[in-house]
């Protein structure tokens, strides 16, 4: 029974952990349409964001509200210059956020080198059931990704910004007839995308050795969450989709090491999405 | 003054011109039809005027000001809003959604206009949480002009309203057309090859016909001029 609530509960946190890492991609693939390869390395610049602060003294809340910014004006350069000339073309901006990628890594190798770093678990403590544990931090963690994907879906779904946002999605030449600045509120999608993965990867740089492929990690499991939870589902879809890819890989880690475990995931995401091709929220 | 003025425009596809030399003039709170077959401009015009495709020559002054350079977003703000062929309603929104972004869309600052959308168009008024694609193809139309009047229109562009429509609905639109024409002092610009529609609206037609226009004048003037009995069969 304690084994069983155990696994339940670290299923529910690694859940989490995958919905955060996986919204800021839930938000430009998801609600923009850009499939944007350069996630893992906006995690990535989150985290080193959170390190190189703290090593510098500053505290580590203000940190990764200072990576979140960082890395959505990182995301707002890049929509400015380069993305927003791409948007109804989709292999472009695959190859462009790719090649993000690829310099983003390079110049995190040239700037800090390789070796791995560490960001110090500001809450290290854990609560202590009989044998069961419950972590301090990533308990703390699964509640901001929680609230951050709820308090998205109160943005989508009960304000004006939303309706905007989500008319634009479904019709955006109509949306500007209408009068909406379409480039603007493009630019703010991909801005909010890109600083969630950056607070994404600033939380949890405590969690993993930082070094210039953290992102990585999560990238592809990112897609997975998105595509199998069903696209443009970003409140509802992430969260299922997180729960199937990252939940049940730690329960099939129970009975197999962490590749068989993963391969099991991602063939049985290939499944889903064998008959619900449009994720398991989508509307069909 | 006039409110809407094309100088000689053209426009077209690529290298395709669709548009050679349009020019025209409306009134405030005038209607215009614009009347012609399917592929001699009526849509490009339209677009054209909107704002979602470039001049290639000729200038468009709306309400005393250039808009030739204009965004379409900048465009609807200063009052001109379009009602697309195929409605365009945005179809996982609500009804309500949908005519709210009529009202938000450049900035949320006005009135509004709900009541009145409503009192035109009753049916909205009873499904407004249902999804808008779910609606059937009148009442669609209904939505799009409805949210077109939610934006505080001086003009409203019109593409083939009755594509798609049951004839009784065509006409109860048209009438409803015509009373937010005379209440709100709104002028129209519809663009549509069902004449006893445009007829029903306008005093005042042009004919497309290869991009150009053909025949201008009133509805007894063009009906009987001889474009019209050869290209639309009256």
């Amino acid at each position: 029974m304690q084994t069983a609530l155990s696994v339940l509960v670290d299923s529910m946190l690694i859940t989490f952990v995958f919905a955060l890492a996986a919204l800021g991609l839930a938000i430009i693939f998801g609600l923009m349409g850009v499939i944007n390869m350069g996630h893992g390395a906006m995690l990535t610049l989150g985290a080193y964001f959170t390190w190189f602060a703290t090593t510098k003294g500053v505290p580590f809340v203000a940190a990764v509200l200072l990576a979140a910014a960082g890395v959505g004006l990182i995301g707002l350069l890049l929509e400015h210059f380069i993305i927003r000339h791409f948007y109804d073309r989709p292999f472009e901006t695959l190859l462009l956020t790719w090649g993000f990628f690829l310099i983003s890594t390079e110049l995190i190798k040239i700037a800090f080198g390789t070796d791995l770093r560490t960001v110090t678990n500001p809450l290290p403590g854990a609560a202590h059931f009989g044998s069961f544990v419950l972590p301090a931090y990533q308990s703390v963690v699964a509640l901001i990704s929680l609230a951050l994907i709820v308090g998205l879906g109160v943005m989508l779904y009960r304000t004006g910004l939303g309706i905007k946002i989500r008319a634009l999605v479904q019709n955006a030449e109509v949306a500007s007839l209408l009068g909406l600045n379409v480039a603007r509120a493009y630019k703010l999608v991909f801005v909010a995308g890109s600083a969630a993965a950056g607070l994404a990867g600033a939380l949890i740089s405590p969690m993993l050795s930082v070094d210039p492929y953290i992102g990585n990690i999560f990238l592809v499991r990112s897609f997975f969450v998105v595509i199998v939870g069903g696209i443009g589902q970003v409140l509802g879809g992430t969260l299922v989709g997180s729960f199937l890819i990252g939940g049940s890989e730690t329960f099939f880690a129970l009975f197999s090491g962490q590749v068989v475990a993963q391969t099991i995931v991602f063939m049985l995401a290939i499944l889903v999405l064998r008959f619900r091709p449009a994720g398991v929220l989508r509307a069909q | 003054m006039m409110l809407l003025e094309l100088k000689e425009i053209h426009a077209g596809y690529g290298p395709v011109p669709v548009l050679r030399g349009v020019s025209l003039q409306l009134g405030e709170g005038e209607i215009l039809g614009v009347l012609g077959r399917n592929g001699m401009g009526k849509t490009t015009l339209i677009r054209c005027i909107a704002g979602t495709l470039p001049l290639t020559q000729g200038s468009i002054h709306f309400a005393g000001q250039e808009i030739t350079r204009l965004a379409p977003h900048e465009r609807a703000q200063l009052g001109l809003t379009t009602v697309v062929q195929g409605r365009g309603v945005f179809p996982r929104l609500s009804v309500w959604e949908n005519l709210e972004m009529g009202r938000i869309a450049a900035g949320g600052g006005k009135r509004s206009r709900l009541d009145e959308v409503i009192g035109y168009f009753p049916r909205l008024g009873e499904r407004l949480r249902q999804p808008a694609g779910t609606l059937s193809g009148g009442e669609q139309q209904m939505l799009a002009i409805g949210r077109a009047l939610m934006t505080h229109p001086k003009l409203i562009l019109l593409d083939e309203p009755s594509d798609g429509i049951m004839p009784i609905l065509v006409h109860q639109i048209a009438e409803i057309l015509l009373q937010i024409n005379r209440r709100e002092g709104v002028a129209i610009v519809i663009v549509e090859q069902n004449v006893p529609m445009v007829f029903a609206l306008t005093d005042r037609c042009v004919i497309l016909e290869k991009g150009r226009v053909v025949a201008e004048g009133t509805r007894e003037q063009v009906s009987q001029s001889a474009v019209m009995r050869e290209y639309l069969a009256i």
